[in-house]
This record gives C-alpha cells, structure tokens and sequence, in this order.
C-alpha cells in the first residue's frame, strides 16, 4: 500500500446556505422590503409578540410573514387573526429554517407589495444561529421567565443577533425578574446591542420597538436611493 | 457546532460504507478578535465574555472562530 496522500478540499460546510442568503438579501434589497428574522427558545412568547407586530404596523406599512415550525400550522393560523398574509413552513424534522426554504415559500410573493416581511424561525437557540436567511435584522427574544443567565446559556445565538427583545413584562415582579443582571449577559456575550423591554400583552414598551423597526426601513430605503 | 455530536453522527454515517474505520480529525478554532483600544488581536477566553482579556474593552470585531470548513482528506490509495 502507498503511503497516505492529502487531498487539500477547504470547503465551507453551510456555503451553500450563505451564498442562497446572499441572494435573498439582494432580491429584499431591490424590492425595498425589509426583513427581521425572529429566533428564540420555545414557548418565550414569538408568536404573540409577532402578532401584535403585525396588528400594530398594519394601518401605516404593508406586512408579511413566514413562520417556522416542526409541525402543525398552529402559529400560521394565530397570525393570519392580524389579517397579514401568513406562510407556515413546516420543516418536518429540522430544528430550524434554512435560506433554501426561505426562497421557497416566498415564491408566489411579491415583495415589491411590501414594507416588512417577518420570518418566525422554529424555537430553538442553538441551530438557527449558524443559518444566515437573508435578513436584514436578527431579534433575539427573551421572556422574563427564563432566567437572566439565558445569554450565558446561549451566547452564539445572542452573539449572532442584531438586537434583544426581553418578553412578558407585565411577569417581570411575580418572577423577580432581575432586568440589570439580564442587560449584563446581554451586554457580555453581544457587546453595544439595543435591548427593548416590553409586554406584547399589555402593549407596554410595543411602540418604542415599532418606532425602531419604522426608523431601520427608513433608513434602508434612504441607503438604497443613493 | 457541538463537537462530540459531529464525531458520533460520523462514525454513525460511515458505518457498512468504504469509510468505516475512517477517522475523523477536528480542529478547534479559538474566537480571535481585535481590540480597537490595543489596535490588536486578542484570543478570547470565553464566548460568554466578549472583551479583551488585556485591558477589558467590549468588542464585536471577531477575525476568526466562525469557521466550519472540511479543509482536507487524508487518503490511501
């Protein structure tokens, strides 16, 4: 037998994912449509949250969502209550969205008929941070009743995103919730990241987060006239 | 990534195949930054603490960590 020989192969394992990215972001881009991707753990509260943003947005901005789960189409059929169009993907067995499935359930869309497409990603805080889908912003949401630590817990998906929603306010004293301790892991694993604090219940904190997602399509839609 | 669940689904996957017996090798990458305040790369300690563990400026500038590449075979012919 010869001696062992060294096939050099340098393959990026999820370039395939990177590179349909790439072209979501470019079609959202030309389209003017900006897109946030939503991840979390399960059960921290996305798709009530996710609903009132679209009810909320709805009289000034045209808006959309995918929405991801193992099964069931649950999620598609709450949201759809905002009368937003609503997409469910089901992925089956997969822990989380990829590009690929994305660009699949946003065929028969047309983008330029939007101002915000929302994509709910499974709940899950592990996988979905090394899946780039295109987005424009990637929100981490946090219940309070998760524990403050949770960013220390998770610090890829927390690094990986753009900024931080802390989720279930009006629970915030019955759990003892300790909001410094929280902003600290926050800060530690994501340094410099905007945290918002609010109750989609009540309706607390909702309009200054709906202010900043209006400021960040202004803001996209200036940098694409130039 | 979680390292021990890639080689267990590896030797899984390659059994009954031509690369059962094969070994794989992982290479772990440090997370090396650069710290504007030292104008240099520093290698983090921990990915729960983003900072430079010289002079403790929080930063986000990662230059390396994030790769997950099959950079090469080792065959016999």
């Amino acid at each position: 037998m010869s001696e062992p020989r060294l096939v050099e192969v340098r393959r990026n394992v999820l370039k395939q994912n990177d590179i349909i990215a790439r072209a979501l972001r470019e079609q959202f881009r030309a389209a003017g449509v900006f897109v946030v991707s939503l991840v979390s753990s399960p059960g921290s509260g996305k798709t009530t949250f996710l609903e009132k943003t679209l009810t909320q947005l709805q009289p000034r901005y045209r808006v959309a969502a995918l929405v991801g789960d193992l099964a069931t189409e649950n999620d598609a059929v709450r949201l759809a209550r905002s009368k937003a169009p609503v997409k469910q993907i089901t992925t089956g067995t997969l822990c989380h969205l990829e590009a690929a499935m994305v660009q699949n359930a946003l065929q028969e869309w047309d983008l330029h008929q939007l101002d915000f497409l929302f994509i709910e990603n499974v709940g899950n805080l592990v996988c979905p941070s090394s899946y780039d889908l295109g987005e424009n912003l990637r929100l981490v949401l946090m219940s309070v009743t998760e524990g403050e630590d949770k960013p220390l817990k998770y610090p890829t998906i927390f690094n990986s995103a753009d900024v931080a929603v802390i989720s279930k306010n009006e629970l915030a004293a019955a759990v003892e919730f300790d909001w410094d301790a929280a902003r600290t892991s926050i800060q530690s694993v994501r340094p410099g990241m905007q945290i918002f604090r609010l109750s989609a219940k009540t309706g607390e904190g909702m309009e200054e987060y709906l202010n900043f997602l209006s400021r960040q399509l202004a803001e996209q839609r200036a940098v694409a006239q130039i | 990534m979680v390292k021990d669940a890639l080689l267990f689904c590896y030797e899984v996957t390659c059994q009954d195949t031509p690369l059962q017996g094969s070994q794989l090798i992982v290479e772990d990458m440090p997370v090396i930054v650069f710290c504007a305040q030292c104008e240099d790369m520093r290698t983090l300690e921990s990915v729960q603490l983003f900072q430079c563990p010289e002079c403790g400026t929080p930063t986000m500038d990662v230059r390396q960590g994030k790769e997950l590449e099959v950079f090469a075979l080792e065959v016999e012919e």
